[in-house]
């Protein structure tokens, strides 16, 4: 790794990285402030979540019923599995990888990197170091706000940190993964623009599987090719147990994508601006 | 040791042959100009000479090495300036340096000291606010901070004002003075002229030519203007190499191709009141280069 490379990538994206970490922190705050409504009236919550059209919205983003669990740290997956959270976590997953190769090529930088002493291996794992460093904490952030949160609007039951951590173990290796898969593509075209649109357009037919799974016969089989497939909240949580399966397919499909991703970017062509 | 050598390169980009099985040897200590028109090729084989383009056939070699194959090694002694120079915008020049001397090891400081006054660049702005000249700038000093011993430039005056030109050309002498090698891409015939010592020319990706400047400015023709003694009739034919253009009673205006003493001595044997021989035209010679068919610049 080369470590001017490594700061001079890191002090690129150090502003993107802890905005988003504290509107993660922030969202979560404000979510258990909602958590709050819901577990002073568990009864009439639980009434909602018996609707079979909410059972299956439900089970659909958290991978079960939330109905026969119910407690204040069962809910708080609800915040640990909202679109707007993912949404924060994966524009800086999918930002910075794309920034740092396909971003270098397109506007022209690379022409720069590129022609100093080092292998493209290592720029590739020094860039990369950066990402995966930023993932940890933004994947841990949703903890730091529901723990915030607490303190500033007590609940009338703890959240059960002891069981939301491996949520957020799982939730790292899904980022990774995602950003792993935006590395690859980032190495594989020459405008920031094109990796974007590609991993974007990834993600959402991966949310429409994972949405249309419990709906629909048909898209059963290819569920396991959605992200979500492998990052259920609810299920880790009553489980108490860090899914090692998911996060171990998570983390496999990141090495093969980085790898695969490396040994392109090292061969490819560099085109001109 | 050759400074580049090439053995029939190739690069294809799909259906479109960009450089055709080009043989090129530029020997240290060279200022070398490498021309040709738009597309003809010329960035393609800088590229893959600094191993940012991978050949589809054949090999180049950069001080001995294998240009893909050995590339970060290589680079540690090799400059490069590219034909459109891009920085990171959010960096102050000076920032853009102390990274690029923290990945070349950290020994430039002295150099980009002695550059920077030398080119007269302000450090502290943010890139973003550079001009196109301040880029230019920039990237010369990137290039030249670690003193390589072969500096590959693209149309290294693009943008810059006469005065720092002439410091450039200045800095390009010394280098080459100093055993190390300048190969650079021009599209300003003039400089090419004044600066190096030999060129390639290349055309629809081939060579079409690679010569010392003085074999070149030999074969390029001279404009020339001879005045007579009027009525005294020429009674010496014409030697071989002089193409009369105009020619009245009294003078002649034409082109002269071929060392300049078979024309005095052709001259002595006339009546001549006064005469003009004009500098090698170097330009014309090029652009019969760029336009004509396979081997029309020798025409």
């Amino acid at each position: 790794m080369n470590r001017a490379v490594f700061w001079k990538t890191f002090r690129d994206y150090r502003l993107l990285v802890t905005i988003l970490i504290l509107a993660i922190v922030l969202f979560e705050l404000l979510a258990v402030r909602m958590l709050l409504e819901g577990v002073r009236d568990l009864g009439m919550v639980r009434i909602w979540l018996d609707r079979p059209l909410l059972k299956t919205l439900v089970r659909l983003v958290f991978g079960g019923d939330l109905v026969g669990d119910l407690t204040a740290t069962t809910l708080s997956t609800v915040a640990l599995a909202h679109p707007l959270l993912w949404a924060l976590c994966w524009i800086l997953v999918v930002t910075i990888p794309t920034g740092v190769l396909s971003g270098e090529i397109g506007r022209g930088t690379a022409d720069l990197l590129l022609t100093l002493p080092l292998s493209r291996g290592r720029i590739y794992l020094s860039t990369s170091a950066v990402w995966i460093a930023a993932v940890v904490p933004a994947s841990f952030a949703p903890l730091l706000g529901l723990w915030l949160g607490q303190q500033v609007f007590p609940l009338p039951e703890r959240l059960e940190f002891g069981r939301l951590w491996q949520v957020s173990v799982n939730f790292c290796a899904l980022n990774w993964c995602i950003a792993s898969v935006a590395m690859c593509v980032s190495s594989l075209v020459a405008r920031r623009g094109t990796a974007v649109g590609i991993v974007v357009a990834a993600l959402l037919v991966s949310d429409l599987i994972n949405l249309l799974v419990p709906s629909w016969e048909v898209v059963r089989p290819i569920a396991g090719l959605g992200f979500l497939h492998y990052f259920r909240p609810l299920v880790i949580v009553r489980n108490g147990q860090v899914p090692w399966h998911d996060v171990g397919i998570l983390l496999s499909v990141a090495l093969a994508a980085w790898l695969a991703g490396w040994w392109h970017f090292a061969r490819r062509d560099i085109p001109a601006v | 040791m050759d400074a580049v050598a090439t053995h029939g390169l190739s690069k294809r980009y799909g259906a479109c042959v960009a450089l055709c099985a080009l043989d090129l040897r530029v020997g240290a200590g060279r200022l070398f100009g490498f021309l040709g028109p738009n597309g003809a090729g010329k960035t393609t084989a800088l590229r893959i000479l600094l191993g940012l383009l991978r050949a589809t056939a054949g090999r180049a070699e950069v001080l001995g090495r294998d240009a893909w194959r050995d590339g970060p090694a290589l680079r540690t002694e090799v400059g490069y300036l590219p034909g459109d120079v891009h920085f990171y915008d959010a960096l102050t020049g000076r920032a853009t340096l102390e990274f690029v001397d923290a990945i070349r090891g950290g020994r430039c400081g002295p150099e980009i000291r002695r550059l920077t006054e030398c080119l007269d660049l302000n450090l502290d702005k943010r890139v973003r606010d550079y001009s196109r000249g301040m880029k230019q700038k920039l990237g010369l000093i990137v290039a030249m901070m670690h003193r390589p011993r072969l500096l590959i430039l693209d149309e290294p005056t693009t943008g810059l004002d006469p005065l720092i030109r002439a410091t450039l050309y200045g800095e390009l002498r010394s280098i080459a003075a100093e055993g190390r090698t300048v190969f650079f891409s021009s599209h300003t015939l003039a400089e090419v002229e004044e600066l190096c010592d030999e060129v390639a020319i290349l055309r629809d990706g081939r060579l079409a030519e690679q010569q010392r400047m003085e074999l070149l400015k030999a074969r390029a023709q001279r404009h020339v203007e001879i005045h007579f003694d009027v009525g005294r009739r020429l009674s010496t034919p014409l030697p071989d190499g002089l193409q009369v253009l105009e020619q009245s009673p009294g003078a002649l205006r034409g082109t002269w191709q071929g060392p300049p003493d078979r024309l005095l001595a052709w001259l002595s044997q006339c009546s001549v009141q006064d005469m003009t021989l004009a500098p090698p035209d170097l330009e014309e010679l090029f652009l019969a280069y760029y336009r004509c068919p396979k081997g029309g610049g020798k025409a």
